[in-house]
């Protein structure tokens, strides 16, 4: 048996015009419309008949149907557009309720025509009654934003539809076309309200609206090149033009966010022993803080520096002797504002010089310029402070109740904190903490990002 | 007699070797007691490119070998080098820059040492060579045998003994680590944080074994 025609199939190709969808008006109205029209009837007859096809038997007049309801005079003629002839009005359309047709009829019989102004009152109010239509419950709340192109489009169906439409050929040469606002009831007029331009949706997820010029130039660089003084330069805030641009961005703000999202320490899992072993209090902590800040900075412009004169190699040699030589002004700056304290930090405080928080860019073969190892040092040296002072006084606070030595509670919670296996434990919580407030604050980018971009 | 004496010495200084070495294995694992080489650890742990014994090796031959450079340091250059520094510059600030050059020297005589292995293994281990020696595990031995005033032979069996002590933790770890991954554990203490406490337990039984914090 062979496999019946899709019914979708059997529709390419064919006018739609032809297709009965509209339940308002039969093949019976259709032919008779046909019929009149080869008979030479003029539009608006035909348009008459085919009303008076429509409209049930009126029943007995009341008070409320002799009112002349706000009639939405759409343009539902047949004649009106003869390449669509056949095409019934769609159901999306605003139609006339049974009440407004027979009070147009009445209107139209008793010769009632509305004036333009009339009808340009009764167009408007067509419009603002369908843009006032509710919207349904499963566009959700975010109508203004998602529920934007179809109200935009709907604006723009409406206006379509008001708007003057170019008048037909006559259909028969014999009789010409006489003055529809005489004749029609809904034909709207060439001067009519003029089309209200269909709206582009308003963006309002988007937060920079300079977005807009750029996308045409972004998109054919190469159908309009221009000369490289004419181009701008790129901005450094320049606003990313597509979604993966975007994510780009942002995963590349994430990864150079040294201080919170990207912290050496509770992140990237760097600088564990001066943590671990030496920050048992917020003294020690505080101590390690400035050589780490100051090793960790210079140590990086300096070894870059060399880099860039060694062309790039025996770079785990460099940035570790280059730390080394450091450590020297920085242990005699320390020394001066520290005093004997310094050797409580047993070795940890010269194995920072080794410290993979300090040294770990060897690993790294791009050379990256001057300034930047500058600026990434500072922020990671800062993002190295932060776990440091934090981790510090929290583990003087577990450990003795006190946060600097200033003794804030008289029992010690944890004494377990000021010994290595404890640090490990607290760091570990902390870095887990710590990467769930990061996790979760970069999703949320990252759905802002989704979000700004969806239409895209 | 003599030959008794000198087995006899000879039995004692092995003994104190091997006790020196299972010091720094177990209760002065420089994991486990001191924190150091963590970051190391935690690279090696889940990175199934780098072999574990691609760095573990050249580090244990590095540090082997400049533990008595180091021990020289600190018992001949350093006395020497006092008298001459000037009053504002303390000898403590120059510690790293001399104990980074023994780990260097070191590890010159270890890529020559590296010879003697299969050609990958030797090239393996050559890439992980100047890692091994520029790491906190190395130069922190260096340090804590000049801290501890260690003989030669005690420094170089705490050298030797801190190396594998540091191999037997991150196989510890990694097998820890494979277990960290079940389901059970929460999402946001998979990775680094497990691992971390799971260390932290590791070193909280070092600690009961040995009933004492060590030196730091």
């Amino acid at each position: 048996m062979p496999n019946p025609q899709n019914r979708n199939d059997r529709r390419k190709g064919e006018e739609r015009s032809e297709t009965l969808i509209i339940p308002h008006i039969t093949k019976e109205m259709l032919e008779t419309a046909r019929r009149m029209a080869e008979a030479g009837a003029s539009r608006a007859e035909i348009e008459q008949a085919i009303s008076a096809m429509q409209t049930p038997p009126p029943a007995a007049p009341t008070a409320g149907s002799a009112q002349p309801a706000a009639p939405e005079q759409r343009p539902i003629t047949l004649a009106a557009q003869p390449e669509r002839k056949h095409r019934i009005i769609p159901t999306s359309r605003p139609r006339l309720s049974v009440e407004e047709r027979t009070a147009l009829r009445q209107q139209m019989q008793m010769g009632e025509l509305p004036g333009e102004e009339q009808q340009d009152a009764l167009r408007q109010e067509a419009v603002n009654r369908t843009a006032a239509r509710p919207v349904p419950t499963w566009f959700g709340n975010r109508k203004d934003n998602q529920n934007e192109p179809q109200s935009t489009a709907r604006r723009a169906a409406q206006a379509l539809a008001a708007a003057p439409r170019p008048e037909p050929p006559a259909p028969t040469p014999a009789r010409p076309e006489e003055p529809t606002a005489t004749r029609t009831i809904a034909m709207p007029k060439q001067r009519a309200v003029p089309p209200r331009p269909a709206e582009p949706a308003p963006e309002a997820t988007r937060v920079l609206p300079t977005a807009q010029p750029q996308p045409k130039s972004a998109e054919q660089p190469a159908a309009r090149p221009q000369p490289p003084a004419a181009e701008p330069a790129p901005r450094k805030n320049a606003v990313p033009r597509s979604r993966a641009e975007a994510e780009a961005d942002l995963n590349e703000k994430i990864r150079r966010d040294h201080i919170w999202l990207s912290n050496p320490v509770m992140v990237r899992g760097l600088g564990m022993a001066p943590i671990v072993g030496a920050a048992l209090d917020g003294r020690h902590a505080l101590i390690l803080c400035v050589a780490s800040l100051l090793l960790i900075t210079f140590t990086r412009v300096l070894a870059v520096a060399v880099c860039h004169l060694t062309k790039n190699r025996f770079r785990p040699l460099i940035y570790s002797y280059a730390a080394a030589v450091l450590y020297i002004p920085v242990y005699v700056l320390l020394y001066n504002l520290f005093g004997a304290d310094l050797s409580l930090l047993g070795i940890y405080l010269p194995l920072l010089v080794v410290e993979p928080a300090i040294v770990k860019r060897m690993e790294f073969a791009e050379l990256e310029p001057i300034g930047d190892a500058l600026r990434h040092g500072f922020n990671n040296g800062i993002g190295m402070c932060a776990a440091l002072l934090i981790v510090g006084c929290l583990r003087e606070l577990l450990a003795t109740g006190a946060i600097f030595g200033s003794q804030l509670m008289h029992t010690a919670l944890l004494p377990l904190a000021a010994q290595p296996s404890g640090g490990f434990v607290l760091v570990g919580v902390i870095a887990a903490v710590w990467c769930a407030i990061a996790n979760l604050y970069t999703n949320y980018k990252h759905e802002e990002v989704r979000r700004l971009y969806a239409k895209h | 007699m003599p030959n008794i004496e000198f087995a006899s010495s000879l039995g004692q200084g092995l003994w104190q070797f091997v006790s020196y070495m299972g010091l720094a294995i177990f209760a002065e694992n420089v994991i486990l007691a001191r924190a150091m080489g963590v970051t190391r650890l935690m690279k090696l742990v889940p990175d199934h490119k780098a072999q574990v014994w691609d760095f573990c090796l050249p580090l244990i031959f590095v540090m082997t070998l400049s533990a008595p450079l180091g021990w020289a340091a600190h018992n001949l250059f350093f006395p020497w080098l006092r008298p001459n520094l000037p009053v504002w510059l303390p000898i403590s600030a120059l510690r790293p820059v001399v104990y980074l050059t023994c780990g260097v020297g070191a590890m010159a005589v270890t890529w020559l040492l590296l010879s003697l292995l299969p050609r990958k293994l030797r090239q393996s281990c050559r890439s992980q060579l100047s890692l091994a020696t520029c790491s906190t595990v190395m130069l922190g031995t260096l340090l804590i045998s000049s801290n501890q005033n260690y003989t030669l032979a005690q420094s170089i069996a705490f050298g030797l003994g801190s190396g594998l002590g540091y191999a037997f933790i991150v196989f510890i770890v990694r097998e820890g680590r494979r277990r960290l991954r079940s389901k059970a554990v929460p999402a946001i203490f998979q990775g680094l944080p497990s691992s971390m406490i799971y260390i932290g337990v590791l070193s909280l039984a070092i600690y009961a074994l040995v009933g004492h914090s060590v030196v730091l």
